[in-house]
């Protein structure tokens, strides 16, 4: 595949707003989920890792006329961010393209609504509108897409983004993804004995299911020539290759074998240009789900062979939860930028690892990137799974 | 317009009360009026789906699956040759989960997380209407939902030829779906799905070839359309996207809502010198694609549809027929 320049970043999650706090996070914090403050949350576990109020701006707060919620903010701030940080600001009117994944977009808004009355007595518009406010927050008018793969539609945006450009269709594209606190998601995770009352611990004995997050986080994708031509080369990382699949199997579990996930996580690796001994580090998709994550393990061994014993993975929801549909997003940003520092953040230390998951996860401290890649994974309900591999530097 | 590679529709599948109306209106007797349907009446999912595997689906995953049965089984024997693994799917949607959640939301409200049907509750999750297509015809290579006001099941279009052109699937199943909103009418509710595959293996039997389909888009952002400058550059750009010099622009269907979105998509179309109609868009991202599969089925030239929608959302799609046999016969 045809390597596409990632030459911006941006974020928001518990850990606070912007890269330099996350990747310091990463390092050093060790969150905990608190209740939610909704007092018609009813359900047994209304806890979630919420981004801090203060780190979620006031505006955009509409959208022509109709009022915006708390995932359309977070993903304008988060591609401020980005878009700063790829020095690609005051762009307004240029042909980019947008795709932003999205599980719930803006239900929040609707649910609070369904309580408190709209005070103007309007009828509030369509869901899914944070690729809509992306694009009139920055004047793009390229393609602007919103996908909605539950937990994998962050790592599907970037994907997708990276398609438009093979394509031709855009140079530029922001993509990632934003998902904020919904009622009726995690009553229904609730309802299905989902979630986990401690934290979100992946690959731990004790594991109990996820924990869901707020969250919100943007790459800047350019062709190696758009970015050459402005001298944005050498870019922050590169997106080497991806993979898709679908288990075809059962609405909420995954294909016990781990079939269709090989096979995305191979046609990456072979999108690459390189085969599995060039990967240094995994950014799993390890929601806390039981037999998510030992599927997950399996097939690591599986692709990456004996060597996946000692290679480095990073559990980033162990530290700041599930958050949905941008959850491939966060995991982009943190493979972004271990490629670019050649440095694995300590993990989140286990209490028990799972002798059914038999992945290495360091905690004493960083640890050096000994190879060029790092391969992403992202799964979601429905059995829609991405995975795509990054590197630092010299994309080959 | 780039082509996509070499993909033709072999499948049209339309489920929509507006067929079911069509029965409907047939002239009363006298004194004899015509009650208006119930919401889901004009759906017999026992008649279309079979007895069994249905019970706890939303009625929006119901449309798409009856609609994606009588797409595959218009295509004749279309998957018998592709691997699963080469089968993929993009399915729009803006409502489809919108009044489950509405219910969802009031009986955690009233009675708590309880309250919720277990096997209901993964539906939360609106790619899940789309996902129960790969578990039902095995479609492995992808499974993509997509969720953009109005243009969702033409972008659904969009990124699904982009998929298989990149070669991530040889064919591609490509649909919408939505349920109407609370207070919504229900001709908002129905399903489009569309077989899309290569036309070498389309020419290998018996099938009729309905025709193809490109479709592009933009945005419109609408806080640029506030100042007259900024319409006109919004003006100006679709207008750059639509008119291609030299060649006479085809008949163009404007699907569109009352928005200054629409209003400049309309003035662009019309820049472009197309003979235009012109139906409301509806709630939803549903009408596009119906009128879409009614160009296939049967327009005898170029034809162009417009989507614009007041949150910025522009897509177009160009059909084409497949060119008629020497006899004149339709193309198989």
């Amino acid at each position: 595949m045809e390597p596409v320049a990632i030459t911006g970043l941006g974020v928001l999650c518990c850990l606070g707003s912007g890269t330099d706090v996350f990747w310091r996070g990463l390092a050093t914090a060790r969150p905990a989920p608190a209740p939610v403050g909704d007092p018609h949350a009813r359900m047994p576990l209304p806890i979630c890792y919420a981004v801090p109020d203060g780190a979620v701006p006031d505006r955009p707060d509409h959208l022509g006329g109709l009022p915006l919620g708390r995932a359309s903010r977070m993903a304008v701030a988060a591609a401020r961010q980005a878009l700063a940080d790829a020095r690609l600001t005051g762009m307004a009117g240029a042909p980019y393209a947008i795709v932003v994944g999205t599980g719930m977009g803006d239900s929040g808004l609707h649910e609070q609504h369904r309580c408190d009355s709209p005070p103007d007595g309007k009828e509030l518009g369509p869901v899914f509108v944070v690729g809509s406010a992306l694009g009139d927050a920055l004047g793009w008018t390229g393609p602007c897409i919103s996908v909605s793969n539950a937990c994998s539609a962050g790592g599907f945006a970037l994907t997708v983004a990276a398609d438009l450009i093979r394509a031709g269709e855009a140079d530029v594209a922001l993509a990632g993804g934003a998902d904020a606190y919904s009622r009726v998601a995690l009553a229904c995770f609730n309802r299905l004995g989902a979630i986990d009352p401690l934290r979100c611990r992946p690959f731990d004995a004790r594991r109990r299911g996820t924990v869901f997050a707020e969250g919100a986080a943007m790459l800047v994708l350019e062709s190696a020539l758009h970015a050459e031509r402005r001298g944005a080369l050498p870019p922050t990382a590169w997106l080497l290759g991806d993979g898709w699949s679908c288990d075809a199997h059962h609405p909420t579990a995954p294909e016990p074998q781990g079939q269709q996930i090989r096979r995305a996580m191979r046609a990456a690796i072979e999108g690459s240009g390189s085969d599995a001994d060039a990967i240094g580090c995994v950014i799993p998709h390890g929601t806390g789900t039981a037999l998510n994550d030992v599927v997950e393990s399996r097939a690591l061994h599986a692709v990456i062979g004996p060597r996946c014993a000692r290679l480095p993975l990073y559990s980033l929801k162990a530290l700041v939860g599930h958050t949905g549909g941008a959850a491939g997003a966060l995991a982009a940003v943190t493979g972004a930028l271990i490629a670019r520092r050649r440095a694995v953040p300590p993990n989140a230390p286990l209490d028990e690892p799972d002798p059914d998951c038999p992945v290495w996860l360091p905690d004493g401290g960083p640890t050096p990137l000994t190879g060029r890649h790092v391969l992403v994974n992202a799964y979601a309900f429905g059995g829609n799974n991405v995975s795509f591999v990054l590197a630092g530097g010299d994309p080959r | 317009m780039s082509a996509p590679a070499d993909l033709v529709v072999t499948g049209i599948g339309v489920v929509s009360p507006l067929a079911a109306m069509a029965a409907l209106a047939a002239p009363p007797r006298a004194g004899n009026a015509a009650p208006a349907p119930a919401a889901d009446a004009w759906f017999d999912a026992d008649a279309r789906l079979g007895p069994r595997g249905h019970k706890y689906l939303p009625p929006a995953a119901r449309y798409l699956l009856a609609a994606a049965g009588d797409a595959l089984a218009d295509a004749g024997d279309c998957l018998a040759g592709i691997p699963e693994e080469r089968r993929g799917a993009a399915v729009g949607t803006n409502h489809a989960v919108a009044a489950l959640h509405a219910r969802m939301d009031r009986t955690v409200i009233s009675e708590g997380a309880d309250g919720l049907s277990p096997a209901t509750a993964p539906f939360f999750s609106v790619n899940l209407f789309g996902s129960h297509l790969s578990g039902r015809f095995a479609l492995k290579a992808f499974n993509v939902t997509v969720t953009s006001p109005g243009v969702a099941g033409l972008e659904a279009v969009q990124m699904g030829l982009r998929a298989v052109t990149a070669g991530r699937s040889a064919l591609l199943l490509a649909a919408a779906t939505e349920e109407a909103r609370e207070g919504g009418t229900h001709t908002d509710s129905g399903a489009v799905a569309l077989v899309f595959e290569r036309r070498q293996a389309a020419t290998a039997r018996p099938v009729r070839r309905h025709g193809s389909c490109r479709v592009r888009s933009a945005f419109v952002p609408p806080s640029l359309l506030r100042e007259a400058s900024g319409r006109a550059q919004a003006r100006d750009r679709l207008v750059a996207h639509l008119a291609e010099p030299g060649a006479d622009a085809p008949p163009t269907h404007l699907v569109l809502d009352d928005s200054p979105v629409a209003a400049v998509a309309a003035q662009a179309v019309g820049a472009t010198g197309a003979a235009v109609t012109y139906e409301a868009v509806g709630s939803g991202s549903l009408r596009p694609m119906l009128r879409l599969a009614g160009l296939l089925a049967v327009a005898r030239g170029p034809a162009r549809l417009v989507s614009a929608i007041a949150q910025g959302h522009v897509a177009w799609a160009e059909t084409r027929p497949e060119d008629a046999r020497a006899d004149g016969s339709a193309p198989c």
